[in-house]
């Protein structure tokens, strides 16, 4: 991952104002992803996974106030005028989300809805659009696509219409895919097809993939690196392999001590106690600290910055479990 | 797709019947004798029984009722009772009443949908609030002393149009400057009613999962709320405006009388006052008949905007 990075988040941070005050969503993450990567970001719900990826582009709404920057190519899209921004959304960074269902457009065609995204960036004309569009609904292995470009979303299955969001994602070939929970709605068996998918489109077409779940196998499956967020911050991140051999944040132990094992009989799946916090505003001390086994006084008092334990694992904690085995 | 429009004729049948049938007992129960209604002062009995046997008065009500149908089918209304032909008199003033309805939608559809869209769209700012406020307004007048009002402003006041009175198509000029107010004051209200539908479903549009995909996308706004926000909210809308285009065939009968128009609500209360039965029931059964044809036409429309209903 020597590579230059191909898109670099920089101290983000996204509160929203509501009616019962402001809330922090995102509290200071940074990150960077390399050409071709898949990057993992996981957590519980409400950790601020989607609302980072969201806030990439600025899809958010305009309660959000996101600071920060973000880094892609050359320029950084939190400060972009609306115009450019809309050139870089769906051409070079596009989004698959949760529920295919209610994200495609339930009155038009899914022809309609893959060639209306070449049709704006790469200036075809209708016939060239519906020809591209079937193209697409072949490359996401969609079976007679002829006839299913002319379909509702209604008349497909979850698993078809993730791959028409896919289809979508694809259509200009963009560098960066982001993919929120985008397995989460579907059956287990058409889970495994869209994450074979994912990997297929990496390899094929060198696509980065930003890939935000709660699902740890998700993450063993596919990712290269994860980053694992709570809180709202990010408090670790390593090579996949890595996290999953040699976890470093009580969280994270947490989370994967949470996984049922085959073969391996007990009573109850270790739980993490307590639970997340409701940030209003920057904590002035370590997010985990009143859930965690091995908090203390400096864990109270102060925030633990982001340090590594090795090279390209990173994690913010006080007592990582590599220097308390030491 | 054709199933479903066989599906819908088929039940707007049934429902036609069925008005037809509430139509002929609802005027038979109206308090009083139709034959001596019909006889006027006369009250021999020789006159009356010949009365109810010109009007079938004398038969079975089923056979009644199957005679006035099987010619109605026929598009005979049967005379009033000034012998004239009740299909005549009907097809004479409905076009006036049609062509009232159709500009007071317009003027609704015009004024109304835009200004939904914007409102929805500017939330929260003063275009929003100004256009909630108007139709809150054009919402709480009542019709009738709106239209009093305009014909003093701008007819008694200004003289830029007649008060009142019809001219015939053939003269399109003079029959648009006296349509003009009365389909402006029926619209004001329709229009209310349609921006804060328009409003409402385009909010609920805005905040829908596709219009965030449409944004990922890179649309334009413009293309974000006109095509897919909008579309969406047709269905709703499309609702809204059959259920007002169906109570405008009854409810432009106030505006018709303030202003002088001889059209189909007009004629309706003339039926009433004189109690002329054969005329009522022509009336109505012609209203009934709006009703079903107008909701036939909004499934229609319906099945275009929401391909989801084709598959039922």
């Amino acid at each position: 991952m020597s590579a230059e990075p191909l898109l670099e988040v920089d101290d983000l941070s996204v509160r929203f104002d509501t009616d019962e005050g402001p809330v922090q969503a995102v509290d200071r993450v940074s990150f960077a992803l390399a050409p071709g990567e898949v990057l993992g970001i996981v957590g519980e719900s409400g950790c601020g996974k989607s609302v980072t990826c969201m806030s990439l582009v600025r899809l958010l709404p305009e309660t959000a106030k996101v600071s920060g920057s973000v880094r892609f190519g050359g320029a950084d899209l939190l400060a972009l005028g609306p115009r450019r921004l809309r050139r870089v959304r769906g051409r070079e960074i596009s989004y698959i989300f949760q529920e295919p269902m209610t994200s495609l457009n339930p009155v038009f065609t899914v022809g309609d809805q893959i060639g209306e995204v070449v049709r704006r960036h790469l200036d075809l004309s209708r016939r060239d659009a519906r020809r591209r569009a079937v193209e697409l609904l072949q490359l996401v292995r969609i079976p007679a696509p002829q006839r299913r470009v002319d379909e509702y979303p209604h008349q497909l299955s979850g698993g078809m219409r993730q791959r028409v969001m896919i289809a979508m994602a694809l259509a200009c070939d963009p560098k960066v895919l982001i993919a929120d929970e985008p397995t989460t709605a579907l059956d287990v068996t058409i889970q495994a097809g869209i994450l074979d998918l994912m990997r297929e489109v990496r390899e094929k077409l060198g696509t980065a993939i930003v890939l935000v779940t709660h699902n740890l196998g998700v993450v063993a499956d596919i990712a290269d690196r994860v980053i694992v967020m709570y809180a709202g911050r990010k408090v670790e991140e390593a090579p996949a392999a890595e996290l999953f051999a040699a976890p470093q944040h009580p969280y994270t132990v947490g989370l994967l001590g949470a996984i049922p094992r085959p073969g391996e009989r007990r009573e109850r799946l270790e739980e993490i106690p307590g639970r997340v916090p409701a940030s209003a505003r920057p904590l002035e001390h370590c997010v985990f600290a009143d859930r965690c086994r091995y908090a203390d006084e400096t864990t109270r008092t102060q925030v633990p910055d982001l340090r590594p334990v090795r090279p390209g694992h990173l994690v913010a904690c006080f007592h990582p479990e590599a220097e308390r085995a030491a | 797709m054709g199933g479903f429009l066989i599906r819908k004729a088929g039940a707007a049948l049934v429902v036609l019947v069925l008005s037809s049938i509430v139509v002929f007992l609802g005027v038979r129960a109206i308090p009083g004798n139709p034959a001596i209604a019909l006889g006027a002062e006369n009250r021999d009995p020789a006159v009356i029984a010949a009365v109810k046997a010109k009007y079938d008065l004398d038969k079975p009500l089923p056979v009644q009722y199957g005679h006035w149908i099987w010619l109605a089918l026929q598009g005979d209304l049967g005379v009033d009772q000034r012998d004239l032909g009740v299909g005549r008199t009907i097809a004479q003033r409905l076009p006036i009443s049609l062509e009232l309805a159709l500009l007071s939608m317009l003027v609704a559809v015009v004024v109304g949908i835009p200004a939904g869209v914007i409102a929805a769209v500017r939330r929260g700012r003063p275009s929003d609030y100004a256009a909630t406020g108007v139709a809150l307004v054009g919402l709480s007048v009542p019709h009738f002393w709106l239209g009093l009002m305009v014909i003093v402003w701008f007819a008694v006041d200004l003289h830029w149009l007649p008060a009142g009175g019809y001219t015939t198509l053939h003269h399109p000029l003079a029959n648009l400057q006296h349509m003009v107010l009365p389909a402006v004051v029926i619209g004001t209200g329709l229009a209310a009613v349609l921006m804060r539908q328009m409003r409402s479903s385009i909010l609920d549009s805005l905040g829908a999962d596709y219009v965030r995909t449409a944004r990922a996308k890179g649309l334009s706004e413009w293309s974000v709320i006109c095509k897919h926000a909008f579309r969406n909210s047709l269905i709703t809308v499309t609702t809204v405006m059959g259920l007002q285009l169906g109570g405008l065939i009854s409810g432009i009968v106030t505006i018709e009388v303030i202003f002088g128009i001889p059209g189909f609500g007009a004629l309706t209360i003339d039926a009433v006052n004189q109690r002329d039965y054969t005329l009522l029931q022509g009336v109505v059964l012609v209203v009934a008949a709006g009703y079903v044809i107008v909701n036939l036409l909004v499934d229609v429309v319906y099945s275009f905007l929401n391909p989801r209903i084709r598959a039922i």
